[in-house]
């Protein structure tokens, strides 16, 4: 039907991309699971780089206003340049979003609120890695 | 010394010492520029005459056009006949008389102030008509004398005196435009912030609050400093909804630190309940301070944080929240030499609950730990990307107010996980990628197991599908054999469009009882886990999750739409999620946000925004707001709804009016479109 | 010290014409002079130097009725100057006109301009194609 697997003849894109994400907590979760998927920079061909950017909505609100859910909506917008031309090679945004409960404890709210925050690194990571994945045979040397 | 210097068409020196330029004469003087049909240079009077049309155009880009004048030759002192200020592009003052001094002040005499559109001799929308008005150049104000305020020609009030910053200055003490407030416990009240620049790197503003109901004062500092800033925000109220007096603060700031640590830290803390709804100053329902020190690096994270929590809800007492909670954790990735990436951590967190009643309500919990993953990728034939971890957890647990667990326990955790993952693409018109995943690990847990604070709300979502363990937090660890298996479908459309959908379901030997039944992860079989997403390059997103189990009963959906171009900006989300007492979730949770932003015309922007719970099928929150803006005023209305209501708090309705008039730097907002005039 | 100045250089035409220069050529058919080498001609108040000067003599007339100048011409009083390519005096009519370059300081107000007309009799000067005036700064310094 047409699919031919990604890694056939070689291993795609993997060890060949320097990641540049921000100095915060989201991005070394988003650079922690780049390198996972595509492996750790080896011999940097492309450099990649992606910001994140996150904001909280509350959900589920009681008719007595205690909020018993929340979002976190994520935006990551990323850049694909050459290692040694620089020349701009593919660019790409993405957004999704995770959420978790707030009827716990402030100790369950807080490591809910910290897991949900990482686990949206993880899917923005996922999403650039399908794109790259795609978009990898067009891809100059 | 410098010159004058004039251009002209022809010059004439005629006998009585006078020289007279005429025909396109542009004088230039330091960055002035004045343009006349003639410039009569009388020598001996060291003076200018100049006939009109006249244009002058001074460094800072304001403009002055005038019938006629006379001027130094430096430009900077005479008067102007018949002239026109244009001020920024924005406002325009025209008086039949404008003295100029030494360059920096404009006095102009009998003059009208607006920066609305004229068109043909309709009155301006609003104009201000002064006896004087002194423009100080260096000081970017403006003092008007005798002034009076007319809309379309109609005198709306007189002011003996007034003094508005001119639209190029950015930063000056004094009143910001008031608001009007009214709501239904509050009353009709006014608020009139006052600006106070403290210096180049801080500020205040002081903004009293009053109504038939209340007297408040709110209060907002800013301070910059070279390596971070601080912000503050509070208020201090006496009102007839409590007896004594009710405050708030909110404060926060962050600093750089050296070896790229960053220190910052939160207050929020408030007098009672009620208060932060009734002023409608913020809608938490749980207050959180904390002082955290970060360090993250390209392989390291390194992070402190203390934290005191105060619960504004109802069902909730302070004392066994917990209110105080202290961690600290450094996590590290390292490539050793036999390959592969090695992932260790170290962590310590502690909850400290005042309440010393036996068990959970008074319970205090540390916990000292660590951990070491070590991972490795291989391409197997045909595209399989396998992927081997095994780890070793170890936890020091002390517990002291909960005589059902002892004081102390050590708990280890070996664990291991197979992952094989087979990405198939297809490239064509739309490009196609399928990603196979499956997974097989295994955890084992020696020691007794520790009471489950951290653990206790947890989720399952496409991210943590493939995870060894999916627990928040560290109390609960997945133990036992299990597989997750799934799949993501990615379509990259040629037009720009982008789709994805996600299947995934876990299998295991056991349940894990610290899973709740609405997270979908309880049992031996997970729920179906279905996740989807659509968007368009035109701004449209659409995405969609659900969690059903086997004979298809929802246990939790929840979506969210939106779409955006510059008329109208549309978003959407609706929650569903069973009821479950485990997350003490008593009622089911149904619930639709809307939120929408119309561009009506050019001037009018209409925006609605509204929470409704289904499930109790009451509105939760509503509102509506018109924005009417042009090129010169900016008129603000809106009303909303909120319908909380419990012991403390009553359902409250909020309308809000503010006016500004752009064209001075305190009305100064993003300029609206001009009218046309209509012939 | 009375101010003399150039706007108001009047002169009686008919004054006395005196003209010195290094060598003189006459024409006796065409009644045509020419002055060459440090030319300096003086009629009262007003000096005309210049590399050449042509003297046209009235037809009936032993009177001087036309100076023509060229090369480095300077027309002088004791306090301004106008300096320019060529200048055309004509006596009859008393119109004197510089072209070429015509630079003219005046007290500290310097003009340039590519002609000007000084009409001797009513001491006006006009100048045209866009003239350009440097203002001296007054008394008010």
């Amino acid at each position: 039907c047409g699919f031919a697997p990604v890694y056939g003849e070689d291993n795609v894109l993997r060890g060949q991309i320097t990641f540049e994400t921000r100095d915060t907590v989201p991005g070394f979760r988003l650079r922690e699971r780049l390198e996972q998927r595509l492996g750790v920079t080896e011999v940097p061909a492309y450099v990649l780089r992606a910001q994140i950017t996150d904001r909280r909505r509350s959900l589920a609100i009681t008719t007595s206003g205690d909020n018993q859910r929340f979002n976190v909506l994520g935006t990551v917008t990323w850049v694909l340049t050459h290692a040694t031309t620089g020349e701009t090679l593919a660019s790409g945004r993405h957004e999704t979003f995770t959420s978790y409960a707030a009827t716990g404890s402030t100790t369950a709210t807080q490591a809910a609120e910290t897991d949900a925050t990482a686990r949206l690194s993880v899917a923005l990571a996922d999403m650039i890695v399908s794109r790259l994945l795609l978009l990898a045979p067009g891809l100059p040397r | 010394q410098n010159v004058a210097t004039l251009v002209a068409d022809d010059v004439t020196l005629t006998a009585d010492d006078q020289l007279i330029a005429s025909g396109n004469v542009v004088a230039f003087f330091e960055g002035t520029q004045l343009r006349a049909s003639q410039i009569i240079y009388d020598r001996a009077a060291d003076q200018l005459q100049i006939t009109g049309p006249i244009i002058v155009q001074d460094p800072a880009g304001n403009l002055v056009t005038a019938a006629s004048g006379t001027l130094d030759p430096r430009l900077e002192n005479g008067i102007l006949l018949g002239a026109r200020i244009v001020l920024d592009q924005q406002l325009q003052l025209a008086a039949n008389q404008i003295d100029q001094r030494d360059g920096r002040y404009l006095q102009l005499y009998r003059s009208t102030a607006s920066s609305c559109q004229v068109c043909g001799n309709r009155a301006p929308l609003w104009e201000i008509r002064a006896e004087k008005v002194t423009h100080h150049t260096l000081e970017q104000q403006l003092y008007f004398e005798n002034a009076t305020f007319l809309i379309r020609g109609l005198p709306l009030f007189w002011l003996p005196a007034m003094r508005l910053p001119d639209p190029t200055l950015d930063r000056a003490t004094g009143f910001l435009i008031p608001r009007q407030r009214s709501t239904s416990q509050l009353g009709t009240g006014i608020k009139l912030p006052y600006f106070i620049t403290l210096g180049d790197h801080a500020d205040m503003t002081l903004s009293p609050y009053v109504s038939a109901q209340t007297r408040t004062l709110e209060l907002e500092l800013r301070r910059a400093f070279a390596t971070g800033s601080l912000s503050l925000r509070g208020a201090v109220s006496d009102d007839t909804l409590q007896d004594d007096l009710r405050s708030y603060l909110f404060a926060n700031g962050s600093f750089a630190l050296p070896a790229n640590y960053r220190l910052a830290f939160k207050i929020e803390t408030v007098s009672d309940k009620a208060y932060l709804l009734d002023y409608d100053y913020d809608d938490k329902d749980r207050l959180e301070s904390d002082l955290s020190l970060l360090r993250v690096t390209n392989t390291t994270l390194t992070e402190a944080r203390l934290s005191y929590f105060q619960t504004l809800r109802e069902v909730e007492t302070n004392a066994s929240l917990p209110p105080i909670i202290g961690e600290a954790r450094h996590e590290a990735r390292i490539q050793p030499g036999f390959g592969g990436t090695l992932i260790y951590a170290t962590s310590i967190d502690t909850a400290y609950r005042p309440d010393r009643t036996d068990g959970s309500a008074g319970r205090d919990v540390t916990r000292a730990g660590g951990r070491a993953e070590w991972r490795r990728d291989w391409i197997l034939p045909g595209g399989i990307v396998a992927t081997a971890q095994t780890g070793l957890r170890g936890d020091l647990y002390g517990v002291r107010d909960d005589s059902s667990y002892p004081d102390s326990d050590l708990r280890l955790v070996p664990s291991g996980m197979a992952t094989l993952r087979w990405p198939l693409a297809r490239q064509g018109a739309a490009n196609h990628l399928i990603e196979p995943t499956l997974t097989l690990s295994w955890a084992d847990v020696h020691g007794a197991a520790p009471p489950n604070e951290d653990s206790a709300r947890s989720e399952f979502d496409p991210a943590n599908l493939f995870d060894r363990s999916r627990f928040t937090g560290q109390d609960a660890v997945e133990t036992g054999t299990q597989l997750a298996a799934g799949l993501t479908w990615t379509r990259a459309g040629p037009g720009g469009a982008a789709s994805s959908l996600t299947f995934g379901r876990v299998f295991r030997d056991s349940a894990q009882p610290d899973f709740t039944p609405s997270s979908g992860l309880d049992g031996t079989e997970s729920d179906w886990l279905v996740s989807g997403q659509y968007t368009t390059p035109g701004g449209f997103v659409i995405e969609w999750r659900g969690l059903f189990d086997d004979d298809i009963e929802t246990t939790r959906t929840d979506g969210r739409a939106r779409w955006s171009n510059e008329r109208l900006n549309l978003g959407a989300t609706y929650i569903w999620q069973g009821r479950d007492a485990a997350e003490n979730r008593l009622d089911t949770i149904s619930e639709w946000t809307l939120d929408a932003g119309f561009q009506l015309t050019d001037t009018l922007r209409m925006a609605a925004d509204a929470r409704y719970n289904v499930a109790a099928d009451r509105p939760v929150q509503a509102g509506l707001g018109f924005t009417w803006q042009n090129e010169c005023v900016t008129l603000a209305v809106s009303a909303s709804r909120r319908y909380t209501a419990s012991s403390s708090v009553d359902p409250t309705t909020t309308f809000g009016l503010v006016g500004s008039l752009a064209g001075f730097s305190t009305g100064r907002s993003a300029k609206g479109p001009a009218a046309q005039c209509r012939q | 010290q009375t101010q003399i100045d150039l706007g108001a250089l009047v002169v009686d035409p008919g004054a006395a014409i005196e003209v010195t220069s290094q060598t003189l050529s006459v024409d006796q058919d065409t009644g045509i002079a020419v002055f060459t080498g440090d030319v300096l001609v003086i009629q009262g108040d007003l000096r005309l130097s210049a590399q050449r000067v042509e003297v046209v003599y009235g037809s009936d007339t032993d009177e001087i009725a036309r100076l023509i100048a060229s090369g480095d011409v300077l027309l002088a009083n004791s306090q301004d100057a106008a300096e320019a390519d060529n200048a055309d005096y004509d006596i009859t009519t008393g119109l004197l006109t510089l072209t070429g370059d015509v630079l003219v300081t005046q007290g500290g107000t310097v003009i340039s301009a590519q002609n000007m007309v000084v009409n001797v009799t009513d001491g006006t000067a006009t100048m045209q194609g866009r003239v350009r005036t440097m203002l001296q700064q007054g008394a008010t310094e």
